[in-house]
Formats: C-alpha cells, structure tokens, sequence
C-alpha cells in the first residue's frame, strides 16, 4: 500500500508565505495515520473552508434585499405555525409546545442539514478538488461550518420564543457546548464516509434522504419523547438522531437527561472516530477518481 | 532546490456506470487511454509506467492528442491523484494554473476576489489584501473593482484573475494550456508578467496544443501517447517526432 506523507512548513517568497508541499508515495505509512493526517490537512486550510462555507451561503442570498435573514425568516415562520397547529391538535398550551418545538427544529436543521449535505459533498465540489491539490477534509469541513453557520443564525429563534413564553434558561443550559462538540466530531467522520460511498455508489444519494425523510418521523423531533408508551421508549437509544437531538435539546429546555444519552453519544463520536480514520486514510485520494 | 520524481508511476481510473457494458464501446471509441474491463467495470489505463526527473531550471511541455494523459499527469504532479503505482516526489510548493479563476464569486466585488483567489493560492487574509493594490492597478479595471464581478465583461474577470494569479511567485507552476488575458494592448502586458513570473520559476509544466507556446517557453518535451510515453527529450526532437505522426495520421 503506498500513501502519501505531506508536510507543510512556510517559506517566504517574494514577501508571500506559502507552504512546501513535500509528497511521496515512497513513504509507507499505516491507513489509520493517513486519514489523521487528511484530516489535519483539511483543518489546517481553515481559510479555504471558511471562504466556501460562507462563499455558498452568500450565493443563497445574494441580491435579495433581506439577505441571510431569510434564513432566521423561513424557519421562524416554519416554527410558529407548526408550534400552533400541534397545540391545538394535541390539546396541549401553546406556551409549552413552542419552547419544545423551536428547539427541536433548529436542532433538527442542524443535524439533517449536515448528513443531506454530506451526500452531494464530493460531486458538487469536484472542480475545486480536481483543479488543485486540496483536501477532501476541507469539503466536509466546509459543509459542518455552513451548516452551523445556519444554526446560529437560528438560535435568535429559540432565544424570542424563551423569551416571549418566560421559559428559563438554567446554567443546565451550558451543556448545549460539550454537545455541540460531539455533534461536530460525529459530524466529521460521519461526513467523510457518507460523502465518499455517495460519489462511488450514486443511487444512495437519494437512499440518504428518503432515510433521512423517515428518520425525522421516527425521532422526537415534532413530538415528544413521552409521547411514546413506556415500554417501546428505550427503543429511542437505538435511534442515533433521538441521541444527538437528546443532548442538544434537553440542556436547553432544563429538562433531565438520563445520562446514558451521553456516554451513546461519547461512544458515536469517538467510537465512530477511530473506526471510520482508517476509512478515510484508504480512500481520501481515491476518491477523486470517482468524482 | 525543487525537484519532480515520477519513477514508474500508473494511474487507472475506474468508469462506474449502471449500463457499464454499453458505455464500453463509447468510452472506446472516445478516449485515448487504453480501456479494459476489469470485473464488469470498465478500466481506463491513463498513465502507465511514466519516469520522469524535473530539476531547477526545467521547462517541460506536455504534448499528445486529447486523452493521452495530460491532464492526468498534471494532477499527479500537482498531488491531486495519487497514483496507484509507482512513486512521486515533489519538492517546493506546486501551484497549479488549471484554473486561475479557482475560488472567484461572481457575487463578490473585484476586490473580494482579489482576497478570495489570493486564499486559494496560499496566502493568508492579510497577506491577500496588502497585495490588493497592486493586483488592482495592474488589472487597469479602476472603478469596476468596486463593482460585484458578474457586471464584469469575460476579458475583464480573466484580466482579474490573471492579475491574481501571477502575483504570487511559487517554486513549481503546474499549466494545462498557457494562461493569458485580454485584448491586444493588454496581452503585451500580460506576456511581459508570464515571462517574468516564469522566469523566476523552478519547475514549468505546460501541457499544451500550440507548437509555438512550447518552443517558445520549453526546454524539454514528453510526448504522450495513451498514457505511455512515446518520446521525452528537448523540444525540437521531440515535436518532430510527434508532428510527423500526426501528418501521418492526417495524410
């Protein structure tokens, strides 16, 4: 097996920085240290990354008057109609349903939008990749960057509807960090992967978003989790996107969380990690003969 | 010191298709490189076996018919593609010219995307705007870099994206087909910066379809056929060799 050793050290040329790039195939190194390696390649470029993550959204919005509020706009909207349609169908005070739903669904967004992402990931940025050596960690990394771009753009959401219906906010509410920590670490990996049988088997481009359509029914994302009887509602640790909409959620809406929630998430982040780096290492040049 | 070592270096790519066997006798009848079916999946041989030494001072030019591997080898050397067998070395930092709009956003202004490419190309925030300036006077559009760059006529955005690429100096310049902006008065300018950019290069590598672009910037010529190499030496001998097949090949 040949990989390839890249290293980078900056040298001043003419008064501009640039890297060395020193390649070889002649270096064996083992799959497990070449994805670590693709990924610190792809984080490394934190500009080309940064500059397509936002780049995309600017495009979106270019030359409508309201521009990326749109984004805030659509999924306000979204929420407070869903929030008072649920209310009245399930008999339940909009002031209760509303805190729940804004939550969920901004979190929902985060989390779809990542893994719909992920699925055209490699093709939709084949020239990049295919007209310099860039690396496909910048991709994907691109995509989890825009995506929670997005996120934040929603939070002002959840904050009006706390705000409107009095929900408090406890310290509890710090935890939506280390969870969002894990989001993007499973994020990552899981990307990677997603992104890479998508550009070599296309069919499951659109296999990962008629799951992700089904998904969305089966995780608690528009009702609640003691919604379902008692004895099926462990079936929800089986449900990775109930684990991650869980942690990302519940600390928000001070409501307890068994801590078995954490460590399936702990254990699908790093777990996930180490298992999918020698996947990565294998394919991440590979790839781009498929694209 | 840069330096390019290619020592037996083979690339195959994979055709997937859901009618793989159909496909196979187009693919056939429209590539170059040499074609095999390979577990119902049709195999395109690019590049096999190439060696190749590049040091400072080299100027190498690419020749050969559509398919035969040229942009395949580009992207090798630029360590796009990994190849599947063989080694490569490449010492100095690449910079590749196969597209000079690469990074450019059509919504941003001329100067956004003076940053936005200078970020392509390796620099960092900072460093693209102190080059702004000068990028700006030499692409001569004034005001219109104020402007978002779809108002831009197309000889305005590749003057402005000539301007940013040939203002940053790397050791190894990797081309398919040279670059060049603009109507007559600005093409004089614009060869007199490639000469000079050039110039101050280690390593060229043009893959190019003009016989006069190649003797007038390369020392040294591989000529490609069907991912083998056919012929490698200094420019005169080597286009000979090639432009009599392709006589041939016409008569």
């Amino acid at each position: 097996m040949d990989d390839a050793l890249v290293t980078t050290r900056p040298i001043l040329i003419n008064g501009a920085k640039q890297g060395t790039r020193r390649h070889t195939t002649a270096r064996r190194i083992t799959r497990l240290r070449a994805g670590w390696l693709e990924l610190v390649e792809g984080a490394v470029a934190w500009r080309i990354w940064h500059v397509i993550g936002i780049g995309d959204l600017r495009r979106r919005y270019a030359r409508s008057r309201m521009g990326q509020l749109w984004l805030t706009l659509s999924s306000g909207i979204s929420i407070a109609i869903i929030g008072v349609m649920w209310a009245l169908l399930w008999k339940i005070p909009v002031s209760e349903m509303l805190p729940f739903l804004a939550a969920s669904m901004v979190i929902w967004q985060l989390v779809s939008g990542i893994i719909s992402d992920a699925t055209t990931a490699f093709s939709t940025s084949a020239h990049y990749l295919l007209s310099q050596r860039i690396a496909c960690a910048s991709v994907i990394f691109a995509l989890i960057y825009r995506n929670l771009l997005v996120f934040f753009h929603n939070v002002p959401i959840v904050a009006v509807v706390f705000l409107v219906f009095g929900h408090p906010l406890s310290l509890h509410a710090l935890l939506i960090l280390p969870a969002l920590a894990l989001t993007v670490i499973s994020a990552v990996w899981w990307s990677y992967v997603v992104a890479t049988f998508c550009v070599r088997f296309r069919d499951l481009v659109h296999a990962v978003q008629s799951l992700l359509q089904l998904a969305f029914y089966v995780t608690p994302v528009i009702w609640k989790p003691e919604f379902l009887p008692e004895h099926v509602r462990w079936l929800q640790m089986l449900n990775p996107f109930a684990i991650y909409i869980g942690i990302l959620r519940d600390p928000l809406l001070g409501e307890p969380l068994a801590p078995t929630y954490w460590l399936v998430a702990v254990g699908i982040a790093f777990g996930g990690l180490a298992l999918s780096l020698p996947f990565i290492g294998r394919y991440r040049r590979r790839l781009l003969y498929w694209v | 010191m840069a330096s390019i070592s290619l020592a037996g270096v083979s690339v195959r790519y994979p055709v997937f298709s859901p009618r793989t066997r159909a496909f196979k006798s187009m693919i056939l009848s429209r590539l170059g490189g040499t074609v095999r079916m390979h577990d119902d999946t049709v195999v395109v041989e690019a590049l096999s076996h190439i060696d190749l030494e590049l040091t400072d001072g080299d100027r190498l030019a690419i020749v050969g018919h559509n398919g035969a591997g040229k942009t395949t080898l580009l992207r090798v050397i630029s360590g796009i593609y990994e190849p599947q067998q063989g080694t490569i070395e490449v010492q100095g930092n690449v910079s590749s010219f196969v597209d000079i709009t690469l990074g450019m956003d059509p919504e941003g202004t001329g100067w956004e995307n003076i940053v936005l490419r200078g970020v392509f190309m390796g620099l960092s925030f900072a460093e693209a705007r102190a080059l702004a300036p000068s990028v700006g006077e030499f692409s001569e559009l004034g005001e219109y870099l104020d402007m978002p760059v779809r108002t831009y006529s197309a000889g305005m955005f590749m003057r402005l994206a000539f301007a940013i690429t040939t203002s940053v100096q790397p050791e190894i310049i990797v081309m398919d087909e040279m670059i060049g902006a603009g109507d007559a008065r600005f093409l004089d300018k614009a060869i007199e910066r490639v000469n000079a950019l050039l110039g101050y290069t280690k390593i060229v590598v043009l893959a190019s379809h003009s016989d006069f672009i190649v003797t007038r910037f390369c020392n040294k010529a591989l000529w490609l056929d069907k991912g083998h190499v056919r012929a490698l030496g200094p420019v005169p001998e080597v286009l000979e060799r090639y432009m009599d097949t392709v006589q041939g090949a016409a008569a």
